[in-house]
Protein backbone atom coordinates (compact mmCIF):
# COMPACT_ATOMS: atom_id res chain seq x y z
CA UNK A 1 0.00 0.00 0.00
CA UNK A 2 1.66 3.16 -1.05
CA UNK A 3 2.31 5.90 2.32
CA UNK A 4 -0.25 8.85 1.84
CA UNK A 5 2.88 11.20 0.70
CA UNK A 6 3.12 8.76 -1.96
CA UNK A 7 -0.73 9.57 -2.52
CA UNK A 8 -0.82 12.96 -2.14
CA UNK A 9 1.10 12.92 -5.92
CA UNK A 10 -1.62 11.67 -7.31
CA UNK A 11 -4.58 13.73 -6.15
CA UNK A 12 -6.67 15.96 -8.18
CA UNK A 13 -5.50 19.72 -7.73
CA UNK A 14 -8.74 19.85 -5.36
CA UNK A 15 -7.81 17.57 -3.15
CA UNK A 16 -4.92 19.21 -2.51
CA UNK A 17 -5.93 22.73 -2.49
CA UNK A 18 -8.63 20.97 0.51
CA UNK A 19 -5.65 19.14 2.22
CA UNK A 20 -3.25 22.50 1.85
CA UNK A 21 -6.32 24.02 4.45
CA UNK A 22 -7.07 20.68 6.45
CA UNK A 23 -3.89 19.38 6.89
CA UNK A 24 -4.63 17.34 10.13
CA UNK A 25 -7.47 15.62 8.24
CA UNK A 26 -5.20 13.59 6.07
CA UNK A 27 -4.21 10.79 7.92
CA UNK A 28 -7.83 9.88 8.67
CA UNK A 29 -8.92 10.39 4.72
CA UNK A 30 -6.28 8.05 4.42
CA UNK A 31 -7.06 5.58 7.05
CA UNK A 32 -11.07 5.16 6.47
CA UNK A 33 -10.25 4.76 2.61
CA UNK A 34 -7.97 1.78 3.20
CA UNK A 35 -10.97 0.59 5.73
CA UNK A 36 -13.33 1.14 3.04
CA UNK A 37 -11.40 -0.45 0.70
CA UNK A 38 -10.56 -3.49 3.10
CA UNK A 39 -14.29 -3.81 4.05
CA UNK A 40 -15.70 -3.72 0.26
CA UNK A 41 -13.31 -6.26 -0.44
CA UNK A 42 -14.05 -8.51 2.05
CA UNK A 43 -17.42 -8.56 0.94
CA UNK A 44 -17.51 -8.34 -2.74
CA UNK A 45 -14.00 -9.68 -3.93
CA UNK A 46 -11.95 -7.91 -5.92
CA UNK A 47 -13.76 -6.44 -8.59
CA UNK A 48 -14.29 -3.33 -7.36
CA UNK A 49 -14.90 -0.95 -10.15
CA UNK A 50 -18.38 0.46 -10.81
CA UNK A 51 -20.54 -2.55 -9.58
CA UNK A 52 -21.67 -3.22 -6.19
CA UNK A 53 -18.48 -3.16 -4.34
CA UNK A 54 -17.49 0.24 -5.73
CA UNK A 55 -20.85 1.22 -4.57
CA UNK A 56 -20.80 0.36 -1.53
CA UNK A 57 -16.72 1.42 -0.82
CA UNK A 58 -18.02 5.27 -1.88
CA UNK A 59 -20.52 5.01 0.36
CA UNK A 60 -19.12 3.37 3.50
CA UNK A 61 -16.04 5.43 3.06
CA UNK A 62 -18.29 9.21 2.85
CA UNK A 63 -19.95 7.60 5.74
CA UNK A 64 -17.26 7.27 8.07
CA UNK A 65 -15.85 10.31 6.94
CA UNK A 66 -18.64 12.58 7.69
CA UNK A 67 -18.39 11.32 11.08
CA UNK A 68 -14.93 11.98 11.55
CA UNK A 69 -14.98 15.38 9.72
CA UNK A 70 -18.22 16.24 9.72
CA UNK A 71 -20.51 16.97 6.86
CA UNK A 72 -19.02 19.82 5.35
CA UNK A 73 -15.75 18.59 5.18
CA UNK A 74 -16.26 15.03 3.91
CA UNK A 75 -18.74 16.91 0.96
CA UNK A 76 -16.28 18.57 0.06
CA UNK A 77 -13.41 16.24 0.05
CA UNK A 78 -15.41 13.45 -1.86
CA UNK A 79 -16.25 16.05 -4.00
CA UNK A 80 -12.71 16.81 -5.11
CA UNK A 81 -11.89 13.42 -4.94
CA UNK A 82 -14.14 12.92 -8.20
CA UNK A 83 -13.57 16.59 -9.51
CA UNK A 84 -11.09 16.08 -12.14
CA UNK A 85 -10.66 16.37 -15.87
CA UNK A 86 -10.49 12.61 -16.95
CA UNK A 87 -13.33 11.32 -15.29
CA UNK A 88 -15.98 9.73 -17.12
CA UNK A 89 -19.08 11.45 -16.40
CA UNK A 90 -21.58 8.38 -15.96
CA UNK A 91 -18.80 7.59 -13.04
CA UNK A 92 -18.69 10.58 -11.87
CA UNK A 93 -22.05 10.80 -11.43
CA UNK A 94 -22.28 7.57 -9.47
CA UNK A 95 -19.71 7.62 -7.32
CA UNK A 96 -21.08 11.49 -6.29
CA UNK A 97 -24.38 9.72 -5.49
CA UNK A 98 -23.29 6.97 -3.30
CA UNK A 99 -20.87 9.58 -2.10
CA UNK A 100 -24.07 11.35 -0.87
CA UNK A 101 -26.16 8.56 0.42
CA UNK A 102 -22.97 7.63 2.46
CA UNK A 103 -22.89 11.33 3.71
CA UNK A 104 -26.21 11.16 4.96
CA UNK A 105 -25.68 8.00 6.88
CA UNK A 106 -22.70 9.35 8.53
CA UNK A 107 -24.42 12.79 9.68
CA UNK A 108 -25.35 9.67 12.76
CA UNK A 109 -22.44 9.32 15.40
CA UNK A 110 -22.11 6.13 15.54
CA UNK A 111 -19.47 2.80 15.22
CA UNK A 112 -18.11 2.06 11.91
CA UNK A 113 -20.04 -1.00 12.22
CA UNK A 114 -23.63 0.21 12.42
CA UNK A 115 -22.31 2.77 9.85
CA UNK A 116 -21.30 -0.65 7.21
CA UNK A 117 -24.74 -2.34 8.12
CA UNK A 118 -26.65 1.04 7.02
CA UNK A 119 -24.60 1.25 4.02
CA UNK A 120 -25.25 -2.42 2.89
CA UNK A 121 -28.86 -2.11 3.78
CA UNK A 122 -29.08 0.89 1.10
CA UNK A 123 -27.23 -1.15 -1.61
CA UNK A 124 -29.83 -3.99 -0.94
CA UNK A 125 -32.74 -1.24 -1.28
CA UNK A 126 -31.32 -0.18 -4.30
CA UNK A 127 -30.19 3.35 -3.26
CA UNK A 128 -27.14 3.35 -4.47
CA UNK A 129 -26.46 3.66 -7.97
CA UNK A 130 -24.21 0.46 -9.88
CA UNK A 131 -23.66 0.76 -13.69
CA UNK A 132 -21.89 -1.59 -15.81
CA UNK B 1 14.11 -4.87 -9.02
CA UNK B 2 13.43 -4.85 -12.78
CA UNK B 3 11.52 -3.04 -15.08
CA UNK B 4 8.32 -4.06 -16.05
CA UNK B 5 8.69 -4.84 -18.90
CA UNK B 6 11.33 -7.29 -17.35
CA UNK B 7 9.10 -8.44 -15.00
CA UNK B 8 6.12 -8.85 -17.20
CA UNK B 9 8.39 -11.39 -19.48
CA UNK B 10 8.59 -13.74 -16.87
CA UNK B 11 5.16 -14.57 -16.67
CA UNK B 12 5.03 -15.38 -20.46
CA UNK B 13 5.48 -14.87 -23.88
CA UNK B 14 2.23 -15.39 -25.61
CA UNK B 15 1.22 -12.91 -28.40
CA UNK B 16 -1.49 -9.87 -26.84
CA UNK B 17 -4.46 -9.25 -29.03
CA UNK B 18 -7.06 -7.29 -27.58
CA UNK B 19 -9.49 -10.39 -28.69
CA UNK B 20 -7.27 -13.02 -27.06
CA UNK B 21 -7.06 -10.94 -23.70
CA UNK B 22 -10.74 -10.27 -23.87
CA UNK B 23 -11.14 -14.58 -24.15
CA UNK B 24 -8.56 -15.24 -21.61
CA UNK B 25 -8.34 -16.31 -17.67
CA UNK B 26 -6.68 -14.18 -15.81
CA UNK B 27 -3.83 -17.18 -15.69
CA UNK B 28 -3.36 -16.55 -19.19
CA UNK B 29 -3.56 -12.74 -19.65
CA UNK B 30 -0.83 -13.18 -17.91
CA UNK B 31 1.35 -14.49 -20.65
CA UNK B 32 0.27 -11.76 -22.66
CA UNK B 33 1.23 -9.11 -20.26
CA UNK B 34 4.82 -8.92 -22.10
CA UNK B 35 3.33 -8.68 -25.54
CA UNK B 36 0.95 -6.11 -24.83
CA UNK B 37 4.21 -3.67 -23.07
CA UNK B 38 5.70 -4.19 -26.25
CA UNK B 39 3.15 -3.33 -28.56
CA UNK B 40 2.04 -0.29 -26.80
CA UNK B 41 3.52 2.32 -24.98
CA UNK B 42 1.09 2.83 -21.98
CA UNK B 43 2.38 6.09 -21.45
CA UNK B 44 1.15 7.43 -24.35
CA UNK B 45 -2.69 6.19 -23.34
CA UNK B 46 -5.07 7.09 -21.00
CA UNK B 47 -7.40 5.06 -18.98
CA UNK B 48 -10.04 5.30 -22.00
CA UNK B 49 -7.31 4.39 -24.12
CA UNK B 50 -6.18 1.12 -22.37
CA UNK B 51 -9.78 0.11 -21.38
CA UNK B 52 -10.68 -0.03 -25.09
CA UNK B 53 -7.89 -2.69 -25.33
CA UNK B 54 -7.81 -4.55 -22.17
CA UNK B 55 -11.58 -3.71 -21.16
CA UNK B 56 -13.23 -2.74 -17.88
CA UNK B 57 -10.55 -3.12 -14.89
CA UNK B 58 -10.96 -6.46 -12.96
CA UNK B 59 -8.98 -4.55 -10.22
CA UNK B 60 -9.08 -1.57 -8.13
CA UNK B 61 -5.76 0.54 -7.12
CA UNK B 62 -6.17 3.26 -4.60
CA UNK B 63 -8.06 5.51 -7.26
CA UNK B 64 -11.06 5.07 -9.71
CA UNK B 65 -8.93 6.74 -12.08
CA UNK B 66 -6.23 3.59 -12.43
CA UNK B 67 -7.17 1.03 -14.70
CA UNK B 68 -6.06 -2.15 -12.55
CA UNK B 69 -6.17 -6.12 -13.90
CA UNK B 70 -5.52 -8.83 -11.85
CA UNK B 71 -2.94 -11.65 -13.56
CA UNK B 72 -1.45 -14.48 -12.89
CA UNK B 73 -1.87 -17.05 -10.58
CA UNK B 74 -3.84 -16.77 -7.41
CA UNK B 75 -1.33 -18.17 -5.23
CA UNK B 76 0.03 -14.76 -5.23
CA UNK B 77 -1.50 -12.49 -3.25
CA UNK B 78 -1.81 -8.87 -1.65
CA UNK B 79 -3.84 -6.50 -0.57
CA UNK B 80 -5.54 -6.09 -3.65
CA UNK B 81 -6.31 -9.37 -4.53
CA UNK B 82 -5.14 -12.86 -5.39
CA UNK B 83 -2.82 -12.73 -8.04
CA UNK B 84 -0.24 -10.08 -9.88
CA UNK B 85 -2.18 -6.55 -10.06
CA UNK B 86 -1.04 -4.97 -13.58
CA UNK B 87 -1.76 -1.38 -12.66
CA UNK B 88 -1.85 1.77 -15.24
CA UNK B 89 -1.54 4.85 -13.14
CA UNK B 90 -3.06 7.56 -14.31
CA UNK B 91 -2.03 11.31 -13.67
CA UNK B 92 -5.25 12.76 -12.94
CA UNK B 93 -4.54 16.72 -14.22
CA UNK B 94 -4.56 15.27 -17.54
CA UNK B 95 -5.60 11.44 -17.33
CA UNK B 96 -2.33 10.10 -18.81
CA UNK B 97 -0.53 7.05 -18.02
CA UNK B 98 2.72 8.07 -15.99
CA UNK B 99 3.90 4.56 -14.43
CA UNK B 100 3.16 0.85 -15.29
CA UNK B 101 3.87 -1.69 -12.55
CA UNK B 102 3.24 -4.72 -10.89
CA UNK B 103 1.78 -5.30 -7.41
CA UNK B 104 3.74 -7.48 -6.03
CA UNK B 105 6.55 -7.48 -7.86
CA UNK B 106 7.22 -10.09 -9.96
CA UNK B 107 10.25 -11.82 -9.22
Amino acid sequence: MATYSQLVTRLSAEEKIYLLMYPEHASTIKKYADKAFAESKRRFGQSLTNGRGDAFRHCIWSAMLCREIGFVGALRYTTAHETFEANPPAEKAMDLHNNAVGLQIGRVSAPDELLIARSLVALRAGQLEVIG
Amino acid sequence: MNSVDEQAKILGTREFTVESWAAASQLERARMTASFLHQYDATDLDRSGIIKLLGRPTAYYNYDSNAAYIVGPTTVSSKYGDGYLLVFETDKDNGNVDRVFFVPDVE
